[in-house]
Formats: structure tokens, sequence, C-alpha cells
């Protein structure tokens, strides 16, 4: 049967080359929460702190809460990452790669865009690359994640899918006055 | 808006969290009083002083902790805070004194 | 003298005004030119106009007073916007000025025929007048609204669009001259972020318009702050300062938007606000030409315009006597300097009412001029440190007020904090600026050590540094209020030092009371120019010194702001199914559901349940509250939050459950799956879908730690769409292996597998409808590709989709109730008939003790109360259709007794139907219930047998 994967985001943009901002709509790419309780053997493999975040075999490891972990990246290689979690323990794994929609959003000016649409401090010393946390963006509670892109600043906003096509919309708003340029 | 110290997430804004008021334990459900019963729903001390409250880090963490806030000043201590705070100039004493808020002084008017 | 005395002055070395670059405006209905740099009021005033505008009470003509932002007699109609503040803002090209409270024009107004009969506008002359008879209101509002202040309001404009930042600098200054200047390049020098924000247009306060070794030492500071890396936002306010130094700023001056709206965080915040010049109350004062001297030295030395040719100057400090410098230094010739401080006085102006001829002195002679300038001194302006909790104190060696304690994360400077000489005002700044940065270095210390996500801290928390700067002396100054005579006190409220006496002899001799019964200081100059004179008014009238009767409390904004900046972006998010965009395109009627979208029909709602009932219908139900439960003591936790049981249902199997809260009333309800042993499915009402997953998070992790639960959230991770009608299971066979069969795949129960290509797809028998029916939770990236194949591949069996409307009556045909429509926030469990699902046998479980009351069964001998049944009903009358919450009344009286929850027509049964909630004796099976109708007419209602209207036995979803 023919099966299509429809991406929250529906519109259609025209990416301009030159702008200062890029909009990245990745929200097919797999996303993978991980619960695992104190002392549990996959708490000892994923080896990342809260609210702290890395990349492994092509798998990004973020500790989202003190006892939850997401996995982001290419569905193979997250699934790979699944498949190698001792689940010894209260330990619990559900996909979230449908329920997410992930953006990434990138440039130098990226915080100042953000800080139209988030309280919480962008600042290197607050928010520097691999940190992760959750807050309101445009009144939508999302994960976020510093990811810089070699050297450039980058930051993955995760939201509930429903909330995506709004959320994509209220990111190209607030990246208008930087030019911003979007795709997905 | 208050600065909410979240034990996981750091200092949160206000909004971004959820105030459920006091904690107050919950009586035993097979012999609770209706009096018992009545006072865990219904009736809440407002002292001018300390008072430990449970908070939701809704749009953080997601985890529910208590703090002890002082109900006339917003002070929070345990963990302590740097926040507002009137007397002599160290902030290492934050968690005694007054948050410099005074009845009335934050609400919004019309002059 | 004529109004031209008014004009453009050669070249000024410290003019802002570009002369290359000319602007074109309209004044009045006249073309009028101005330059680059101008604000408005300076425009109109070099072209030689005096008034400009008529104040709001009395109407009289009014002209500058202090020809900046808080100029009370300058606001004036730009284009559509009213109420703009001329003294304040720049001027652009093409604008179209107006007066404001001129009717029919600037130079005759009717309305100031109010002078004539003030005594009817004394104090609380429209409370007074107006207040009775009360049902003459309506009439009394629509003459005093021709007597409404302000510009016209157009409501064709467009929106304007504003915006909204947030920041967390290490330090924000508030003010601009040159201790706020001074601090902020110390702060920015000892590695602070700092924000400063300056309200006017250009940096450097005083200096600004002071000598050229004035400018000299307010550029030199500029050119440091900048090099030092300060933001610097001019034309911007801090309007609030709340706890935790959470600070409104409006940026006027925002490149792309109207106004925009910060929201800052300050580690420090410095206050140098300055000091504002006050205007002396005399008979006379508010007669066009008498100026405050700062307004006059604005005039000559930045805008280059000549205030008046005759000049009286009243000073009482070096800031008059400079005057008398520019004064001079412009062609206007001196008439008289009256002394303040060798006992000089001055009681009034002789004139028309559009300009002042003469000033009569302290010892009753009189100076022909048609321009007075008084210099008597300053308001503290100390909203910022009011609303950190500061209570002012009146010095009357100083004649001002001056902070007393703040918080240690506010810091005073500048004219706030003291007098000196420039060189100890900028020593004072910056030592604050230093404190500030250092107070903030261990504040943002602790911040980041507390925050797990921040970049780690090195070496132990620093120091709070202590404050040991050397304090600025006070400059003795005369106490300078009031005249021997009486004069206006609030220009912008037009209310006079005599309305505020004979107030204070009515009684309202309190200094809020006052301000609230005379609605002084409550108008746009919010109390800036006038609190002082007020209270100084109110204090002499009381035979009180102004220290004993205090002030008012200075509360946000410190200057007034639009309900645009306010608002800022307003975001208003709305949720989605992935098979929207389908819905769109079919021209399905949205309906707005909490913030979801979702179709309310597609057309025909009556023949879209026909079609479920004969056919086979699809729905998108996506907004369905899920939540993935893994762990072994998910039967613990639904035995707590249900209060049914749960532990022994089997794997693959489906049950309902009602949740109510501590005090019983119902909270939520749906069914809950057992996919796994140890991995569950819970569904919740759509508009229940956030709050159960923290009501279940809450007992979870405040009361039962210890459990092992985890509860994911997959509401929108799921597309969720129920095939509901008799052929649905033909329909489903086609795309699924899954066994179908009635004794394969039983009522209520739940399997997982493949639909239509797409793995992992949960499946349940249930029915909402009443009718055979699977409610599929599909991936949601591959929702609307499930969606569509349904509909391809049923077109041969009649396939529909069909929206909530239909969904609505066919649950109602159905009877099942839906929390928060047939019940309410006193709706106990019991109500809902679903007495049998409440098992008080269970050790425990939420709101128990509660349930066993309303049951008749709890602790001790107090009675049941009696509860409202929830019960089906059809009406008499199959042609009414009672709205939702229509009256159930006692026949023949207007007693209350119950309400119809739910209504609807049901296309199966040509029958109007509902729910409804009555006492219990009213609750038997054909009972006839009197409705009240909207229209007045009552109308009957009988009770039914079941909840159920269609399929009572329920043969038809369990076929
Ligand atoms: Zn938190």
């Amino acid at each position: 049967m023919n099966v299509t994967f429809t991406s929250p985001v529906t519109a259609s943009y025209s990416p301009s080359p030159d702008a200062a901002l890029t909009l990245v709509d990745e929200s097919a790419h797999a996303k993978v929460i991980v619960r695992a309780k104190a002392g549990t053997p996959a708490r000892a493999s994923l080896a990342q702190v809260f609210a702290g975040s890395r990349e492994s075999a092509g798998v990004l490891i973020a500790g989202t809460r003190p006892d939850e972990w997401m996995l982001l990246g290419e569905p193979t290689a997250v699934a790979a990452r699944v498949a190698d979690l001792p689940m010894d323990g209260h330990v619990s794994v559900v996909d979230w790669t449908h329920g997410r929609a992930q953006f990434r959003l990138s440039g130098a000016v990226a915080t100042s865009a953000l800080e139209k649409v988030c309280g919480l401090d962008w600042s290197n010393d607050m928010m520097p690359n691999g940190a992760v946390t959750s807050g309101s963006v445009a009144k939508v509670t999302c994960d976020l994640i510093r990811n810089d892109v070699d050297g450039t600043p980058s930051y993955l906003i995760l939201c509930d899918r429903s909330f995506g096509q709004y959320l994509f919309d209220a990111l190209i708003d607030s990246g208008q006055e930087f030019g911003i340029s979007a795709s997905a | 808006m208050l600065l909410v110290p979240c034990p996981n997430c750091g200092p949160r804004n206000q909004s971004d969290l959820r105030l459920l008021g006091a904690a107050v334990p919950r009586p035993n459900p097979n012999t609770a009083t209706r009096a018992e019963w009545g006072e865990y729903l219904y009736l809440r001390e407002n002292p001018a002083d300390w008072l430990q409250e449970t908070w939701y880090c809704r749009a953080g963490c997601r985890t529910y902790f208590t703090l002890e806030r002082h109900q006339a000043t917003n002070e929070f201590r345990n963990p302590p805070m740097p926040g507002d705070k009137v007397g002599n100039s160290t902030y290492t004493t934050i968690t005694v004194g007054s948050s410099g808020k005074q009845a009335g002084a934050n609400e919004g008017d019309r002059t | 003298m004529s109004a031209s005395s008014l004009r453009r002055l050669p070249e000024q070395s410290g003019e802002v005004i570009d002369r290359s670059q000319p602007l074109k405006f309209t004044w009045n209905g006249k073309t009028a030119v101005g330059y680059a740099g101008d604000t408005i009021a300076s425009a109109i005033a070099a072209g030689g106009n005096r008034i400009m505008s008529r104040s709001m009470k009395y109407h009289r003509p009014r002209g500058l007073l202090t020809a900046d932002f808080w100029d009370p007699n300058a606001f004036v109609q730009v284009d559509d916007e009213p109420n703009v503040r001329s003294g304040h803002r720049l001027l652009t090209a093409g604008i179209n000025v107006g007066p404001q409270n001129v009717w029919p024009s600037l130079d005759y107004d009717i309305k100031s025929a109010n002078q004539l009969v003030g005594r009817f506008l004394s104090p609380g002359f429209y409370y007074k007048t107006f207040i009775h008879p009360q049902k003459l209101w309506p009439a009394y509002e629509k003459v005093l609204a021709q007597f409404a202040p302000g510009g016209t309001v157009d409501y064709e404009s467009e929106m304007a669009y504003f915006d909204k930042r947030y920041t967390h600098p290490d330090v924000v200054v508030a003010g601009g001259g040159p201790a706020g200047l001074a601090a902020a390049t110390a702060a920015a020098e000892a590695g602070a972020s700092v924000l400063l924000v300056e309200h006017e247009h250009h940096l450097g306060g005083h200096l600004r318009y002071g000598t050229d070794a004035d400018r000299a030492i307010a550029n030199g500071l500029e050119v440091a702050a900048r090099a030092a890396g300060v933001e610097i936002l001019v034309d911007s306010t801090v309007t609030g300062r709340y706890e935790d130094n959470w600070l409104g700023i409006v940026q006027r001056s925002h490149p792309i938007a109207s106004e925009r709206l910060i929201k800052a965080r300050a580690k420090t915040l410095i206050v140098a606000a300055g000091l504002i010049e006050r205007p002396y109350v005399f008979a006379g004062n508010d007669r066009p030409g008498v100026l405050l001297a700062s307004a006059v030295r604005r005039l000559i030395n930045m805008y280059a315009v000549k205030p008046g040719e005759r000049a009286v100057v009243f000073t009482a400090n070096e800031s008059g006597d400079q005057t008398v410098e520019d004064l001079e230094r412009a062609g206007v010739e001196i008439a008289g300097v009256v002394d303040a401080r060798s006992g000089g006085n001055i009681t009034g102006t002789e004139g028309s009412q559009k300009a002042i001829s003469s000033v009569t002195l302290g010892n009753g002679s009189s100076i022909d001029a048609d321009l007075l300038v008084t210099a008597v001194g300053w308001t503290a302006p100390t909203s910022l440190l009011n609303m950190s909790g500061d209570r002012p104190v009146y010095d009357p060696a100083a004649a001002r007020f001056f902070p007393d304690r703040t918080p240690d994360n506010v810091l005073v400077t500048g004219g706030l904090a003291g007098d000196g000489s420039l060189d100890e005002l900028i020593a004072h700044g910056s030592s604050t600026g230093s404190l500030a940065a250092g107070r903030a270095a261990a504040v943002r210390h602790r911040v980041q050590a507390a925050t797990a996500r921040a970049a780690a801290v090195s070496g132990p928390e620093p120091d709070m540094p202590s404050d040991d700067r050397v304090p600025l002396a006070r400059a003795a100054h005369p106490e300078l209020f009031r005249s021997t005579t009486h004069g206006i006190v609030d220009y912008s409220e037009d209310v006079g030092s005599k309305d505020l006496v004979s107030a204070t002899k009515e009684g309202y001799d309190s200094v809020e009371l006052l301000k609230r019964y005379t609605t002084a200081t409550m108008g746009p100059a919010q109390g800036k120019l006038e609190t002082v004179n007020t209270v100084a008014v109110l204090a002499e009238a009381r035979g009180e010194t102004i220290a004993e009767v205090g002030t008012t409390i200075w509360r946000p904004p410190y200057a007034p702001l639009t309900l645009g900046a306010l608002a800022g972006r307003i975001f208003e998010p709305e949720r989605v199914s992935s098979i929207h965009p389908w819905h769109v395109a079919q021209g399905a009627k949205p309906i707005l559901a909490g913030q979801w979208i979702r179709p309310e029909h597609y057309g025909d709602p009556q023949a879209e349940v026909t079609n479920v009932r004969t056919n086979v219908g699809i729905i998108d139900v996506t907004p369905l509250g899920k939540l993935d439960l893994q762990g072994e003591d998910v039967p613990r936790l639904l035995n707590l939050l249900y209060t049914n049981k749960w532990s022994k249902l089997a794997v693959g199997s489906v049950r309902y459950g009602m949740m109510c809260a501590e005090d019983g009333v119902v909270m939520d309800d749906g069914v809950t799956g057992r996919l796994e042993e140890n991995r569950w499915l819970m569904t919740t009402t759509s508009s229940g879908a956030g709050t159960v997953w923290e009501w279940a998070e809450n007992w979870l992790q405040t009361a039962h730690p210890d459990w092992d639960v985890h509860i994911t959230p997959v509401t929108t991770a799921y597309t969720s769409i129920n095939v509901a009608g008799p052929k649905s299971r033909e329909l489903l066979a086609r795309l699924t292996d899954v066994d179908l069969g009635a004794d394969a795949f039983e009522y209520m129960q739940v399997r997982t597998g493949t639909v239509a290509g797409v793995d992992d797809c949960i499946m349940w028998r249930i029915g909402f409808t009443g009718e055979l029916s699977f409610e599929l939770h599909v991936p949601a990236g591959y929702g609307l590709s499930v969606w569509e194949t349904l509909m391809e591949q049923g077109a041969d069996l009649g396939i529909a989709p069909f929206g909530l409307e239909a969904q609505r009556i066919m649950r109602l045909e159905k009877g099942h109730f839906i929390v928060g429509q047939d019940t309410d926030g006193l709706t106990k469990g019991p109500t809902t008939g679903l007495e049998a699902l409440i098992k008080l046998d269970k050790d425990d479980f939420v709101g128990k003790p509660e349930l066993a009351w309303s049951m008749g069964q709890g602790v001790g001998d107090g009675e049941a109360p009696e509860l409202p049944v929830l019960v089906s009903v059809q009406m008499t009358d199959a042609s009414i259709v009672p709205p939702e919450a229509s009256q159930i009344l006692a026949p023949n009286t207007t007693e209350i007794l119950g309400r119809i929850t739910s209504s609807r027509y049901s296309p199966t049964l040509n029958a109007s139907i509902g729910l409804a909630q009555v006492p219990p004796a009213l609750a038997q099976s054909g009972t006839v219930l009197t409705v009240l109708l909207t229209n007045g007419d009552r109308t009957t209602a009988i009770v039914q047998e079941h909840h159920s209207h269609v399929d009572p036995e329920g043969s038809r979803l369990r076929s």
C-alpha cells in the first residue's frame, strides 16, 4: 500500500540563500524518549547528565529531565542505539518521532530571534553549546537544545506535532527583521 | 514576575511554573472525618510568614517540588535565591529581611 | 504681544535640528515647515504659534510649559493618532497635526464657556451632580461624552505592528544623563552586560541644553559608553520595576515596530532618572507665555526657538540664572529677574486668555512681559524606587524627596541621589556602575551555579560588594510651591490649588483620597509635574509639613504607554491534526475546540449521522488525550486515579473509567487499554488531556514516588481516526491483517498491528457513537495517508467523513455524557449514573471519602446529600430543541429545579432528545419536566427509562 509521511509543516516556503538566519524543518528525524530509573544499566549506557547533550554514533543524546533522555537522529542510527540499550529495571522507551515537530534555527543572530519569542536567558553562559532545557516559545512548550554547527549557533526546537505549523510560522515572523530563510 | 528556584532548571520565571498552594498532608481516606477532609480540601493558612508550597515546573522539567516562600515578602529559602532584599549590603543573608515588596507597590494602577 | 514673537533663531551651537532637511507638515489646517530633529512642538513654536491646545476641563488656551515628554499642554492629534506628546514626538514630513480639546476651533472654543461656570466643575462635581437618579445615567453619559478630553479615535486605522523582546542584562541603567552614562560605562568596563535606557532622544540629560562645555562632557560620556559596549536605547522608558528586577521597557524608537515592549530581567538596576523641574502655583500660571526654565533652555539651545521678546525670570537656583544668560544670548530682553533667594516672589500674570502681558510681583508692582520663566526647584521622579519598595523621604532643606532604602539590587545615582558638581555626579555614577557590576557578577555566579544547563562556574561565589560609595551632598534650595495666590496645580487634569483646598475641607484630606477625588496627579503627566505641589498645598491646608503629609505611591507605568505596546506581538497557538489539510481541501466547516481547529461538519451533519448508522463513516479524533503508561505499578496508579478497579484487566482488553477529584467532582473520563503486561494506553477527553497528565504526574511524584510508572503524553504522536458504522469491519478487513472477527476481536478489546501499510497502529473496539466501530491510532506522520486510503477503499461501501457535530448527535442518541458539558464543577460521581463504577471496597482512590459520603457509606453519621441525577429526556414536541442550559422549572412557578445539559435533534429517531440534571424526585422514567425556553415559553420533556435513546441493549456496537 502507498504510504507517505506528512510533516507537521505543510505550507511551502522558498528559501533565500543570503539570509542571516535559516530555519529548517527536521520533523522527519527519529526522536525516541528513554526513561530510566536511578541505578538502571540503561542510565549508565546513555552516560549523559541532565541538561546536557552530546553526539554519539550519529545520535544526539540529550538529557531532557533528570530521568529522561531524548535520542535524535536518522531513523536507522537511532534504532540501532535503542536496540543496544539494556532494558533491565524500570526503563521505558517511547518512539516520539511522530509526536514532535523538530526545527533547527541557525545563524549568528539566532539568539536575537529567540529572545523575541522566549523569556529564557539565551546568553552563552546560560545556554552554552550542548545545553538542553525546555521552555515556552511563542506560548508553546518546547524542548530546546543548543547544537552548534561548525561554530555557528544553532538550536533544535521541538514541540508537540500539532503546534508545528503555528510555531514554524511564529519563528519565521520572529526572524523577519534579521532576514530568515525557511525550508520545509 | 517572580523568579522561582526550580531544583532542576534553576531560577525560572513564575509563568513557567504552576503554584499549587500550601503543601497539605492528605488525611487517611479510610478514617478521615468530614471535618478533617473538609479542612484538607478547603482550609488553608495564609500567614504573613514562611509557608511550604508545592510548585509544578510546567514549562520546564515537569517536576513537582516544594519550597518555602515568605508570604509577605516573596523570598524563597531552601534553596536561597538571589532576589530582592533591603538592608545591609550582602546577598548572603538573602533569606533574611524584606524583599522590598510592599503592599500595593507592584499592583497596576491608573496613575 | 503678538503670537509671532516666537520664531527660529540663527544657528545655535548645541542645536539638534538639521537645517539642511526642512520638513513640511500641516498644523491646525495650515502648511508649516520645521527641520529634521525638531519635535512637533518645537516646529510649531518656531512657526510663531503660542497656543498648542486647550485644557481638558475648562478648555483654556494653553501654550508650552516644559517643552518635553511631560508637557501637559502639548497633546495633539497626528493624522489618525490622538494624544501625541508633541513636546517629545519628532517631526516627520507630511504629517497632519491638529490641536485637541477644541471645538469648533483652537482660537474660538465653545466649551471654554466652562470657565465661566467653573464652580460647577469643582472637584467631585460629576459624582455629586450626576449620580442620582441612576436611571438618567445614559442621558448624562451622552452629554458628558461631548466634554470628554482627548483626541479622535479613527476606527478605520490599520493595525500597527508591535514587537516584543526579552533580555537578561547584568545591569540596566534607567536614565542617560551624566551619572547614568558614567554608571553604564563603569559597569561595562567591569565586565557587566549593560543596557542603558534613555527617555529622551538624546543622551546627556540636562547637559544637552547647557553650555558648550556641558555638551562636550556629555559627548565624551556617550563616546565612552559606546566604546565600553553598552547597549543604548534612546526614546525608550523603563516603565515598571517588579519582583526580582523584572523590568518593563518600552522602546519607541524601534525601526520596524510602532513600539516594542522589552521585558528585562536585570541583575542590578541603576536608577538615574534625574530631576524634573517643578512648576510654580500662582494666579494665571497656565497662561501661554509662562514656561519653566528648562523648557526655555531646551527651546533656545536645542531647537533654536526664541521663546519671547521680553522676559521676567523668577529664579531660585543656578538653572534659573543660566536661563537669564541663554535668554540674553537669544536676544530676548530681560525685563526683570526676581530672585527667590533674596525674598522675591511673583503672585500673578495679567493678559488675555492667549498670552501674558505683564507679571505681578510679590511687592505688588508689575512688569510688562510676554514671557515669564520660573525656576523654583525640582521633583525627584522616584517612581522606580517606589516600585522597588522604597518610600522616599522629604528633605525640607533641599525642598525635594530623596530615596530611603532600596533593595540591594537597585542602586540610585545622579540627581535622585543628591547634588554636587558635575565631576562629583559623574564620580558617583562611576562608583555606582562598579558596585552594580560587582553585585551583578555575584548574582550571575549564583544563578549559573544553580542552573544545570549553564556553563560551569569557576571558583567560589564572589563576595557581594558592599556599598562604600561617597554619598552625594544635598544642595540647599528654598521651598517654593505655591505663591500667595491660587493657580493651576495639575495642568493635564485642570485642577487648581483652590480645588485642592476645598476638597481638603470636605474631608478628603489624605493624599491618596485627595488624589482620587480631585484626579490631581492622575493625568498623563503621571504626577511628574504636580505631585509635590499637590502634597504641598494639602500640607498647607492641613497646617502640617510635607514630610508629615507624605506622598502618593508611584506605581507603574513610569510613563504612559500604548495598549498596543503592552499587548506586543500576540501569540495565539493553534493546533491541527495531520489530516487538517484534507479537511480544509474538503471545505469542512472549522470549529475551534480549545486550541484545536477541528471539522464541525462537511456540509450536512444530519446526513453524516445517517450515513454512519447505515454505512460507514470516519472522524478525525486526534485531539483525544493519550498517555503512554509503562511500568509495573501502572495498575496501582490507575486504581488510584479512576474510581473503578484495574488490576485484573487482561492484556488486549480495554476498560472505561471515570476520574473524580478529591472533592468527588467528576474531572475526566475515558478508556484505558492494556497493550502489554507493563504497557498501557490511557485516553482522556480532548479538553482534559493536559490536565490529566499533570494530575497523574502530581499523584505519582508527590504521593507515590516509589511506584514504577513512566507517563509520556502521546496525544499528537498518533493521528486518531474512528471508523464507525455497520460496514466498518468490512472496510478495515481490506486494510489490515489483524483478525477483526467478532469473536477474535471483541467489544472493549485492543489490538496492535499494521493498517493500510502502516506498522505500529493501535486499534480499539469501542464505540462512542453506539455503532460497531474501531478507533485507530496511527503514527501521526502517516495519519493523512491512512485517512486517504480509508476514503478510497471505502468508496463502494458508502464511506463519508463526519465531523464533531454528527459525533455529538450520535453520542447523545447513545446517552453518553460529556465531562464539562453534562457535568459541571459541582457534579459528583454518582450523578452520572455510574455508581457501579465507584468501588468503595478499594483501599484508596482519589475522592474516595467524598464519594462514600455522597453514596451514604462514608465514615461518620452524616446523611448523604441529595445529589442531582443525570437523566435522558425527549421533548414532547419533537420540533422544539431547547437550547443547552435551558432551565427545568417546577410547574407554574419560577423555581429552578434543574437544567437541560445537552440537546439535539436526532435524525435517527426523528425526535428532540437531550440529557438533563434533575433532582432525584424527578428522575423516574416517565416524569414530565417543565422546560423554560429563551422566549419565555414553556414546554415539556419526558424522562426516559435508559440513558441511551438508540439501541439501549448495545447490540449494534457488540455486533
Ligand atoms: Zn524545572
